[in-house]
């Protein structure tokens, strides 16, 4: 490729006119600052937002299935699948809930009786700090078990809306429930933590006495979360009457903003790149400039506008891909340093971290790298085509 | 003898401001294979200008150039641009080689241009440097060599491609009389070897016996003197 062979002379012999190659070295500079700061940006926020992800799902179920038709297909699917760490049936509702000093208006969820014996969920999907577990009916919160002076194997109440409502309807007594604490979790899921308390559904007719059991709801955590969008395609497809949400169909608020706000740092932080590749349009300009007499003379032995439009793009792109690997190398440098050797502390009585969180997600580095090329190859396609429209009698005339 | 080139009604003009010079009027040429074309003039005739347009590097306003039958002007610019690579060589003035790059570069990248690899196109650019007696200076730079020794590396890159026809504008030029005649004997040399087509402008009376055809350019005009 000829054309390359001399935009690589072009690019390298530059010494002759060291105000183009200050210019250059600008550009090459800029551009690998923008790329190492992309990638670098990137991976703060993408730490950032894995944290928060997983605290924000932290003993959610992956999955939601409801259906009104009977439930045993579903569990018999669930049960066969690869997929499927664990599963079970429950039900949910508000509830008012305390002794005889506090109470509060708590969201009630009660769980299949044999896994919520089971401990598995305490244990693994909750909890990782209990140590406490008693047979039994009720667990609660460390928040609410401090928030409400309550111990393990305290007496409880629990009055159900739907039964407060009932006996206002009715002017009857409302049901209460009284049973005992056998647990106390702790979670870094904020809304698990300060709004539910979790029961036996041994209870659930006792503490919902008036519900019209139809419809079934069913908890699923996977194996791995990441599958979840492809796990929900497929239990649509088998039951097709039920209804399939999955934990980020419940955080799909909060998960776009978190997109969005990268997506506008992606392009925020681009413009560096941007302004770092305007230089070379102007290093490029130049050279086409002096270059002229050499343009004619190519021409004149055969090379094509299009040949000399690529003569400049190469030597244009190569600053661009000089200052990307340079960048790439940086960035990557930088985020390795922060990840195994966590140089950038965080105060930790403010954060629950001790170091700032870097994650690269895989797409983000062709998206970074493919950005700066693009970048320096705008830049230089102007002069490129100005070059290749140069008049060939009017340059080759004079010494 | 068979027709290389056929140049009919050949006009160009230049305008500028408030006056407007006819440089060609209305010129006819027929270049046979093998030719010697020696073209005298006073600076200024039009020289430069018909040979431009003979060689595809300039358009006249009006009137047509074959080469071997075909309308050069009809072609696209890629077209154009392969036809000079393939079939035209070129010597100027001035030496007009690429200062970056060396001696053995400059005479293989019009093969290189073709597709030829570096390393292969270097090669032949040897053995082209060698019929022009430069094989040692290769990997000079242009600004390393004497004006004689670069005019003689022009004319190896011209001839590199083993074009149909050399054009020629002034290429002694700018050259003492010693080197200007090793020059003109490289020329003859170059012709009787590699079956060449030669079409030199001057006003270099001394070239005259270079050519087969000696022909002269006045106000426009081209006439035949023998
Ligand atoms: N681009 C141009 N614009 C205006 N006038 C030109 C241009 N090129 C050449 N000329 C004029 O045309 C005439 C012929 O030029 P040229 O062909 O270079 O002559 P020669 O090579 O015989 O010395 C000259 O008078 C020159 O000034
Ligand atoms: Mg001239």
């Amino acid at each position: 490729m000829f054309e390359f062979f001399i935009g690589n002379k072009y690019h390298k012999a530059k010494k002759r006119l060291s105000f183009i190659n200050v210019i250059n070295k600008i550009s090459v500079v800029g551009i690998a600052i923008g790329v190492a700061t992309l990638i670098v940006v990137l991976s703060v926020f993408n730490g950032f937002r894995e944290i928060s992800t997983a605290l924000m799902t932290e003993g959610e179920p992956h999955l939601i299935i409801q259906t009104t038709n009977d439930s045993e297909d579903i569990s018999n699917f669930l049960k066969s699948s690869e997929f499927v760490d664990l599963f079970y049936k429950f039900e949910e509702g508000k509830v008012l809930f305390g002794n005889k000093e506090h109470f509060e208006i708590i969201n009630l969820i009660l769980i299949e009786d044999s896994i919520f014996r089971s401990k598995q969920l305490i244990y693994n999907k909750l909890s990782e700090y209990d140590t406490i577990f008693y047979d039994g009916n009720l667990a609660i919160s460390f928040y609410s078990a401090i928030e409400m002076n309550l111990q393990v194997r305290d007496s409880v109440q629990i009055t159900s809306f739907e039964s407060l409502e009932n006996s206002v309807l009715t002017f009857s007594i409302p049901e209460i429930t009284t049973t005992q604490i056998r647990n106390i979790y702790f979670s870094r899921n904020a809304s698990l933590y300060k709004n539910y308390i979790f029961a036996s559904s041994n209870l659930a007719s006792e503490i919902f006495p008036n519900r019209n059991r139809n419809t079934q709801s069913i908890a699923i955590f996977l194996l791995n979360l990441e599958i979840a969008n492809e796990f929900k395609t497929q239990l649509s497809a088998n039951f097709p009457d039920a209804i399939v949400k999955t934990w980020n169909d419940n955080h799909a608020q909060i998960l776009n903003v978190m997109k969005i706000e990268s997506f506008f740092a992606y392009l925020l932080l681009s413009l560096i790149i941007a302004v770092a590749a305007f230089n070379i349009l102007t290093s490029l300009t130049m050279s086409v400039q002096i270059k002229k007499k050499d343009i004619a003379i190519l021409r004149s032995f055969g090379v094509s506008r299009k040949g000399i439009r690529n003569i400049f793009l190469f030597e244009g792109l190569l600053n661009g891909i000089k200052g990307t690997s340079w960048g790439f190398l940086l960035g990557l440098a930088i985020y390795f340093v922060q990840k195994y050797f966590q140089v950038y502390k965080l105060d930790s009585s403010k954060y629950i971290l001790d170091a700032m969180p870097v994650s690269i997600s895989f797409w983000d580095l062709p998206a970074i790298v493919l950005m700066s090329v693009f970048l320096s190859f705008a830049s230089s396609y102007y002069p490129a085509k100005k070059a290749s429209l140069t008049n060939i009698i009017e340059s080759i005339k004079w010494e | 003898m068979s027709v290389l080139i056929n140049a009919t009604q050949l006009v160009k003009e230049f305008k500028s401001a408030n006056k407007s010079i006819k440089v060609l009027k209305n010129i006819d040429l027929t270049i046979n294979k093998n030719d010697r074309i020696i073209i005298f003039g006073a600076s200024g005739a039009g020289k430069s200008t018909l040979l431009n347009i003979l060689s595809s590097l300039d358009f006249p306003d009006s009137g047509k150039v074959e080469f071997e039958g075909i309308d050069i002007f009809s072609k696209t610019d890629d077209e154009i641009s392969a036809f000079r690579n393939q079939n035209i060589g070129f010597i100027f003035q001035f030496h007009h080689l690429l200062p970056e790059f060396t001696a053995l570069e400059n005479v293989a990248i019009p093969i290189m241009i073709n597709g030829i690899p570096y390393k292969n196109a270097v090669k032949t650019a040897e053995e082209m440097l060698h019929k022009v007696n430069l094989s040692d200076r290769f990997s000079h730079k242009p600004a390393e060599l004497s004006g004689g020794e670069q005019q003689r590396v022009a004319i190896a890159r011209a001839l590199i491609n083993s074009p149909k026809i050399l054009f020629a504008d002034e290429p002694t030029g700018n050259l003492d009389s010693e080197n200007s005649k090793i020059i003109q004997d490289l020329l003859l040399d170059l012709h009787n070897k590699l079956d060449l087509t030669i079409v030199i402008v001057t006003h270099n009376s001394e070239l005259e016996k270079l050519g087969n055809r000696i022909l002269k350019m006045e106000d426009g005009n081209i006439f035949k003197i023998s």
